[in-house]
């Protein structure tokens, strides 16, 4: 009975965002037209509890509620609850304001949302493949209906099928090699794998094979450079609240997982895939900035520099130290604030002109400043400058890597100050088109001279994610501090 | 016994699979499908797993598969029957499984692997035989006890699919 | 005698057949179809890995105080019949509303998207 009630305060945040999901659902059946326009207020105020629960029941309680079969609990996981909460909810107020959507079904598209948001809080506290497995289908299945949710619009469908069969191919490939890993190592806990592959000291050719079909899974849910195709399509043909929810809360869910990983089942240098990955990393953040340049439309911008910025992300990852671990937890906060935010400003100006191409931001400073100067500023973070917290999670991330190359006797030898050099020289090109966008917005003068206006809720929305992103640019030691603290108590490259 | 047992179920298996890729037809194909389902069926029961069995006969092959059926008959055009049903990769793809079921298959027999399985291979036996010890209530006591989260997380997952799926067919009231 | 490793390639044999018709189906429905095959390759691993011990005895795993016997492998297995029958439904119903729109469920006519 004890285990019951501490399994289920445990899981108390995520219980709390499917009872709300559940009472959306049904609420939706009884309630008038009148009365489903609340129906969002209700979903914020669901997420608030338990963004509450997380934060201030689960945090202190985590040394005892931590150990649940499957689950894993710790500061790190309410870390990255907290912004995938954050994200459910921005993604809400985009939706309530976008035109055209909100009128659709709201009922199933906010508790399809709601269960997304709660299944990558279960992938974060995943300490067992199998629910590892389990969630992220459980993400997949609802990020395809997401993305295809406007089922009339020809680009919706298109984007939705390329996505569920790549997102169905790679769970294939994943699982198959979680298979293989159970039968080598006779456990798919996190943990346990984490001991065994430090005790053996041999790895045969069959892991190796496991691990990179493992990695397979998810390097598709982060869309890293081989399997990154279905992330443009997906964005561009689903609504862009929608868009604005896969570029974000998914990736923060899969580099959760993908810490523990790499950092605790099977270290990079145990099992010899650094050099590999860092190939990865450089493709990665190499292509999607490469491949922005050329854009016409924005939110096809913003997904090749979410690809671009999931590269950098995995330097964080190759470094294999705390430095770089915290450093991709600031980063995921920052990237969370920045692209919302960058992404209620599409919505804003969408709404008033009906397009989402970049030839249309024409002028837009002249048509509402407060609107092109927000855009600005979270385009500033995207693109890693000062003052913003783009660029504390940038250098975070970087300086990690170069902290492990001055642990070698020869720093050049090794990929990480290579791959600093070449993220840095990405960031470069990432800053030029980042900043096309915005000189269309200032110094073209508009084609049509309607004003572009927003409602309250979606300034107030605009408003916390760009208050957030110079917070923590300017005051970045809190956040950083609990990144490094959350890291501090795993068993990352220990063994 | 077992091991003729074991070379039926394998060859439905591997005639199911290719048939899968290599007829034309997409009826034909999914008919393959419930074949080669059936025989991955045998083998659970070869291995003891008779639960796991009867749910992939049960939801796989009389579910899943008959729903394939229905949208395979919805959506098929005369002109399907004209049309090329693969691309020009066809090579490049066989060369390349190919190569990938001949390094699992390395890898699966090579000595290291089963050394880290605990034992060499040899010694590995399996714990239940041609009998299927009833698993179903041992099934039942894990599913309610330890895994009991992703039991959960499953049926909500459930619930979503479902949701999803009515909102992708479910007509339109006013539309015809 | 029929070993571990007769079950494994047994299964890398689906797999790999299975990747096969992924990669060169133009149907849509032909590559749901040949999904299958794969999930299929991997319960077959999960169900024979959970048959074959070192000993020759079912593994016990300890649960507060209780010792349970170890199904890992044929939990995990039908947690993917469950997935794989969740994800079949929602792609089916995916095939159907392009089917409405499109007329066709070829791959190479979706195109709306590039670059």
């Amino acid at each position: 009975m004890e285990n019951t009630l501490g399994l289920l305060a445990a899981l108390s945040p995520e219980l709390a965002v499917l009872y709300t999901a559940l009472v959306v659902l049904a609420a939706d059946l009884v309630l008038t037209d009148s009365g489903r326009r609340h129906l969002p207020n209700g979903c914020l105020l669901g997420l608030a509890a338990a963004l509450a629960l997380n934060h201030f029941y689960v945090l202190p309680r985590c040394p005892e509620l931590g150990q649940q079969p499957l689950l894993f609990l710790a500061p790190f996981t309410v870390f990255f609850k907290d912004a995938i909460l954050v994200a459910a909810g921005l993604t809400v107020v985009l939706y309530q304001q976008q035109k055209g959507l909100s009128g659709i079904h709201p009922g199933e598209f906010l508790s399809l949302l709601l269960f997304s948001a709660a299944g990558m809080m279960f992938l974060v506290s995943s300490d067992d493949l199998l629910m590892v497995f389990l969630s992220m289908e459980f993400i997949g299945i609802i990020s395809y209906v997401l993305v295809g949710y406007i089922r009339d619009d020809l680009k919706a469908g298109e984007g939705a099928v390329k996505f569920y069969l790549i997102g169905a191919f790679a769970s294939a490939i994943m699982v198959y090699g979680m298979s293989l890993l159970y039968g080598l190592l006779g456990t798919t806990s996190i943990t346990e794998m984490g001991r065994l592959v430090g005790q053996a000291g041999r790895n045969p050719m069959l892991l190796k094979i496991a691990v990179l079909l493992l990695s397979v899974g998810l390097g598709f849910k982060l869309a890293v450079v081989p399997f990154h195709s279905w992330l443009p399509d997906a964005m561009e043909g689903g609504p862009t609240p929608v868009a604005a929810y896969i570029s974000v809360a998914p990736k923060a869910a899969g580099l959760a997982v993908l810490i523990r990983i790499f950092g605790e089942a099977f270290p990079l240098d145990k099992i010899q895939m650094a050099g590999m990955l860092s190939v990865l990393a450089l493709a990665t953040m190499t292509f999607g900035n490469l491949m922005a340049i050329p854009q016409r439309n924005v939110k096809r911008l913003l997904a090749y520099s979410s690809i671009g910025h999931i590269g950098y992300i995995l330097i964080g990852v190759i470094a294999a130290n705390e430095l770089g671990a915290g450093g991709i937890l600031v980063y995921v906060v920052a990237y969370v604030f920045m692209n919302l935010g960058a992404f209620a400003c599409v919505v804003a100006v969408s709404n008033r002109i009906g397009s989402e191409e970049i030839d249309d931001y024409a002028g837009l400073s002249q048509r509402n400043l407060p609107v092109a100067l927000l855009l600005v500023l979270f385009l500033l973070s995207l693109g890693g400058l000062p003052p913003t917290a783009g660029f504390i999670g940038k250098w975070l991330v970087f300086g990690s890597a170069i902290q492990a190359a001055q642990a070698l006797p020869d720093p050049w030898a090794s990929p990480y100050l290579w791959l600093v050099i070449a993220a840095v020289l990405n960031s470069v090109v990432s800053i030029y088109y980042y900043f096309r966008l915005a000189y269309q917005m200032f110094f073209r003068p508009p084609r049509e001279a309607t004003g572009v206006e927003g409602s309250g809720v979606l300034w107030l929305g605009t408003g916390v994610a760009a208050a957030a992103t110079l917070l923590v640019g300017i005051f970045p030691s809190p956040v950083i501090d609990a990144a490094q603290s959350a890291v501090k108590l795993l068993q990352l490259w220990k063994s | 016994m077992a091991g003729w047992m074991f070379i039926l179920f394998a060859l439905l298996i591997l005639a199911g699979s290719l048939g899968v890729v290599a007829l034309r037809n997409v009826m034909h194909s999914a008919l393959m499908l419930g074949v080669a389902l059936f025989g991955v069926a045998g083998v659970f029961l070869l291995l003891g797993a008779d639960f796991l069995a009867a749910v992939q006969v049960v939801v796989y092959v009389s579910g899943v598969l008959i729903l394939m059926l229905f949208v395979v008959m919805l959506t098929h055009r005369l002109y399907d029957r004209t049309l090329a049903q693969t691309n020009e990769r066809r090579l490049l793809a066989s060369v390349l499984c190919l190569a990938l079921f001949v390094m699992l298959g390395l890898g699966i027999t090579a000595e290291n692997a089963a050394s880290l399985r605990g034992a060499a291979d040899r010694g590995f036996r399996q714990w239940a035989g041609i009998d299927p010890v009833a698993t179903v209530g041992r099934l039942g006591e894990l599913l309610l006890k330890p895994y009991v989260v992703p039991f959960e997380v499953a049926s909500v997952l459930l619930l979503a699919a479902l949701v999803g799926a009515i909102l992708f067919t479910k007509r339109e009231p006013g539309k015809s | 005698m029929v070993t571990l490793n007769h079950y494994l390639l047994l299964g890398a044999a689906m797999f790999a057949i299975g990747i096969y018709g992924v990669l060169t189906r133009r149907n849509i429905l032909g590559i749901l179809i040949s999904l299958e095959l794969m999930f299929n390759a991997a319960m077959v691993n999960f169900a024979a890995f959970n048959a074959f011990t070192p000993d020759g005895k079912p593994r016990v795993m300890p649960f507060q105080g209780q010792a349970l016997p170890e199904l890992h492998g044929q939990v995990f297995a039908l947690f993917i019949i469950l997935v794989a029958a969740a994800e079949a439904v929602v792609g089916l119903a995916l095939v159907l509303a392009i089917y409405r729109n499109l007329k066709s469920i070829y791959v190479e006519h979706l195109n709306l998207l590039k670059w």
